[in-house]
């Protein structure tokens, strides 16, 4: 008990940090929201009716009203409006969540599942074709830029071949209910999941490859052999199973960022995700957006945190014995 | 694999290509634009380009724009204008809004009121020009104008969106409209953030009939993807100008047409006259002959583009000085005769310096997002340095450089920089407002941010603007042309060409809008 109430203090206090920082990162951007308050020819308005626009907004208080206006607004829930989208903060990260969450979630099971299957066949067959060939694969996969990847898998699949789309989530004047939409999206979600898949494969794959290598050269393991076990129980039962403590460190981790989306390739596909929104934020210093959304994804992260801290003891024995 | 895995892999992939099939046959005019646009209402729409024209296919004005700048009456029949600040308006008969209630001359009084009373940069300025509105009968309103206003037609009448009186009256935060409704050709039938817009021919409309039954205008953020769904056939058009790099491509691909023209969006190298060695009209002047305008159009905009005239307007601009066309260009030898004039001579490290210890080397900010403009930097800098003007180039975020040129775009607050990239938009020229760019009262220059003032240019602007007479008033913007290219508080480097691709087979009625390109509401319209 003692332990939990020690972890939470801490999360509290990463909390109160992470709002504060909310808070203050975006107005330390040089520039200003004006644009976007009073349209694009804020030049064509007299100095006194910009004025007034900023009072609007509360942008002509000092900095530390701001925050104590902002740390009352977000602790009761009032979010406020997004600069450029006139709609509330919230509303428009819930339109992007399930976005987000289909692209990031199906990219981040496909490359986990793939990941550990690989990375545990390639340290059984260490240094044989199919460890070099994946090794090698990840590191270059790896080393691409993400949005050049993308580009090349919609030059082959999209523009040469014409099999997928380019852009969007759905097909605007397609149909929007039953299996013919489900199909539609899953035609749409076909190349970013794609490439988000690509990108973070080689993040699984090494840890699962490393630590598969590390528990195949373990006691228990020769022990297993010489009981005369079958290969294979003794790479799922004994090697996979061990090995893949360390993985679901990594999978929870990932877990945090589900709902930060993938900013270059929602961006590259124009997938209409949290990614995109919170990037458009940035540019248009659409501070209520970047307020929200940072916090939502800064709770997130520490939901994971907190997560994998509850799981842990659950799955590895050994760590409840020194947490209690 | 197991056979029921195959058959579930081939049922998938033969389904998916059905729904292809299906989604794509009887298809709607598709079209990328650049990034999301709100609710495409007039306070919520966020470009002028495309924006604009966008929210304008659903809210129409007085007047319209033709394609050679010329404004035609549009909801409005007819328009006599009495004492140069008397403007009677008659309304087009038969004009309803689009839930079939008619538009009025009450519609068009609250309109401008309602810009007067909720302040947007584009629209609240023309609109406070009113001092007086009259509303005759239900098709005739006579404006008044506070001052003479040769430009008003253009920048107000045909302009200002009128709105629905009967939807806007109770609307305080009009920032959080969400229904867009108006006199124009198009519905808006759906509207998915950041994803896409669905417009519908409007059956009702008064006008030309609309080209498309339905306009799907998709957010594509991206350059190079809205190039390749244009290829890939999955838009027929995009509102984009195509980059110069891969004009060759799309002008040899047989399933896809390339329009060009002139484009009126600047780019400039503006400067701070209020800084030492910046203030002397001598100095500025070597910069402007310095560097090589030709260069910069055949390097960066790989020839499709317009070299800057001195005088700024755009040659193609009908208020356009043809003796300020062309800068004077000299070699360094006569940079050094010149800048011995005026005191200055080579120190130890080659830079110029005069005898008060004033250095001719400048900091020069360039746009960090803007590949173009920060390559123009570059190349600049060199041209100077060679000259023996030190320009260092400083490439910072977009939005950090207008905070340091133009804070809170209000030019009263001064400027925190030597030497800038910067662009105005197309309306500037089209408008030729050399008013707002050089006018010394901050409250009258707006778009001055190299600090400039010259009683001289601020008497003819102030008398252009009330100058109706069309031959008289172009008399005038020729002498700000020429004072202009005398003192040059701002370098017009280069007009970027708008060049603009499209499918034929999907559409070929585009027409080119001088300085704008193929996208206004003459392209959307059957004429």
């Amino acid at each position: 008990m003692h332990w939990y109430l020690g972890r939470i203090g801490q999360y509290a206090l990463v909390l109160l940090a992470a709002l504060s920082l909310n808070f203050l990162l975006p107005r330390a951007m040089p520039g200003s929201p004006l644009r976007f308050l009073a349209g694009e020819d804020v030049g064509m308005l007299a100095p006194a009716q910009v004025a007034e626009i900023r009072a609007r907004y509360g942008l002509d208080q000092s900095l530390g009203a701001q925050y104590v206006t902002y740390l009352r607004n977000m602790a009761t829930g009032q979010w406020g409006f997004s600069y450029q989208l006139g709609k509330p903060v919230l509303a428009a990260i819930r339109d992007r969540l399930p976005w987000t969450l289909l692209l990031v979630g199906s990219s981040l099971l496909v490359a986990t599942l793939f990941g550990i299957f690989v990375g545990a066949l390639a340290a059984w067959r260490r240094g044989r074709g199919l460890d070099t060939a994946s090794l090698t694969g990840a590191i270059v996969v790896d080393s691409l830029p993400t949005f050049w990847l993308g580009m090349i898998l919609v030059a082959v699949f999209a523009v040469e071949l014409r099999w997928l789309p380019i852009y969007g989530a759905y097909t605007p004047w397609g149909p929007r209910s039953g299996l013919p939409y489900l199909l539609d999206v899953l035609r749409h979600l076909a190349l970013p999941a794609t490439t988000l898949t690509l990108a973070s494969l080689s993040g699984t794959f090494l840890v699962m490859r490393y630590a598969m290598l590390d528990t195949l050269g373990q006691d228990y393991i020769r022990t297993a052999r010489s009981k005369g076990l079958p290969e294979r129980q003794v790479l799922v039962k004994h090697a996979v199973r061990n090995a893949l403590l360390p993985v679901s460190t990594v999978v929870f981790l990932n877990l945090g960022f589900l709902i930060g989306g993938a900013t270059v390739i929602e961006t590259v596909f124009s997938y209409p995700g949290v990614g995109t929104l919170l990037f458009q934020a940035v540019l248009n210093r659409d501070y209520p957006v970047l307020q929200g959304a940072f916090f939502i994804l800064t709770v997130s992260v520490i939901l994971a945190n907190v997560i994998a801290d509850l799981v842990y003891p659950i799955l590895d024995p050994r760590v409840r014995g020194s947490g209690s | 694999m197991h056979v029921l895995t195959r058959i579930a892999v081939a049922a998938l992939a033969w389904s998916l290509l059905a729904s292809a099939w299906a989604v794509n046959h009887g298809l709607p005019m598709r079209m990328a634009i650049t990034q999301d646009e709100g609710t495409l209402t007039p306070y919520t729409y966020q470009t002028g380009y495309p924006g604009y024209e966008l929210m304008t296919l659903i809210y129409e004005q007085l007047f319209l724009m033709d394609e050679d700048l010329v404004p035609q009456p549009w909801l409005a029949a007819s328009l006599d204008i009495h004492d140069d600040v008397h403007y009677r308006i008659e309304l087009r008969e038969g004009v309803m809004w689009q839930d079939g209630t008619p538009f009025t001359a009450d519609d068009v009084a609250f309109s401008i009121g309602y810009y007067q009373t909720h302040v947007l940069g584009r629209f609240t300025t023309s609109a406070n020009k009113v001092v007086d509105v009259e509303v005759a009968s239900d098709l005739e309103v006579t404006l008044t104008l506070a001052a003479p206003d040769a430009g008003f037609v253009q920048t107000g009448l045909a302009d200002l969106p009128m709105l629905p009186r009967h939807v806007w009256e109770g609307i305080d935060e009009p920032r959080n409209m969400t229904e867009a409704m108006g006199t124009g050709p198009y519905r808006l039938i759906e509207y998915q953030p950041e994803q896409f817009y669905r417009l519908a021919a409007n059956d009702e409309y008064w006008g030309p009939e609309p080209a498309f039954d339905t306009l799907i205008a998709a957010v594509i953020r991206d350059e190079t993807a809205t190039f390749q769904a244009l290829q890939a056939g999955e838009i027929d058009v995009a509102v984009r100008p195509v980059p110069a790099g891969t004009v060759e491509r799309f002008e040899a691909a047989r399933d896809i047409d390339v329009q060009q023209g002139a484009g009126f969006p600047s780019t400039i190298l503006i400067m701070d006259v209020t800084q030492p060695g910046l203030d002397d009209v001598r100095v500025r002047q070597v910069i402007a002959s310095s560097i090589d305008y030709v260069r910069l159009v055949d390097i960066l905009l790989l020839g499709y583009g317009t070299l800057g005239t001195p005088g700024f307007l755009h040659p193609a601009n009908p208020f356009a000085n043809p003796d300020t066309a062309e800068y004077e260009r000299i070699t360094p030898e006569q940079v050094a005769g010149r800048l011995g004039e005026a005191g200055y001579t080579r120190g130890g490290d080659g830079v110029f310096e005069n005898a008060d210890g004033v250095r001719l080397a400048f900091e020069f900010l360039a746009p960090a997002n803007n590949p173009t403009r920060l390559r123009a930097a570059e190349l600049i800098a060199l041209d100077l340095n060679a000259a023996g003007i030190r320009v260092t180039v400083r490439s910072i975020e977009n939005e950090a450089l207008v905070q340091r040129a133009w804070p809170d775009f209000d030019v009263s607050q001064g400027r925190d920089f030597e030497l800038s990239m910067f662009g105005w938009s197309a309306p500037v020229n089209a408008q030729a407002n050399l008013r707002g760019l050089l006018h010394s009262d901050t409250t009258k220059g707006t778009l001055n941010l190299s600090g400039y003032g010259d009683p001289e240019v601020d008497r003819l602007t102030d008398e252009a603007l009330v100058t109706t007479d069309p031959d008289a008033r172009r008399e005038l913007l020729y002498r700000v042309q020429e004072r202009l290219a005398d003192d040059l508080p701002l370098i017009t480097l280069f007009y970027q060409d708008g060049i603009y691709a499209y499918r034929p087979a999907a559409y070929d009625g585009w027409t080119y809008m001088a300085g704008q390109g193929i996208i206004h509401k003459g392209s959307f319209l059957r004429r």
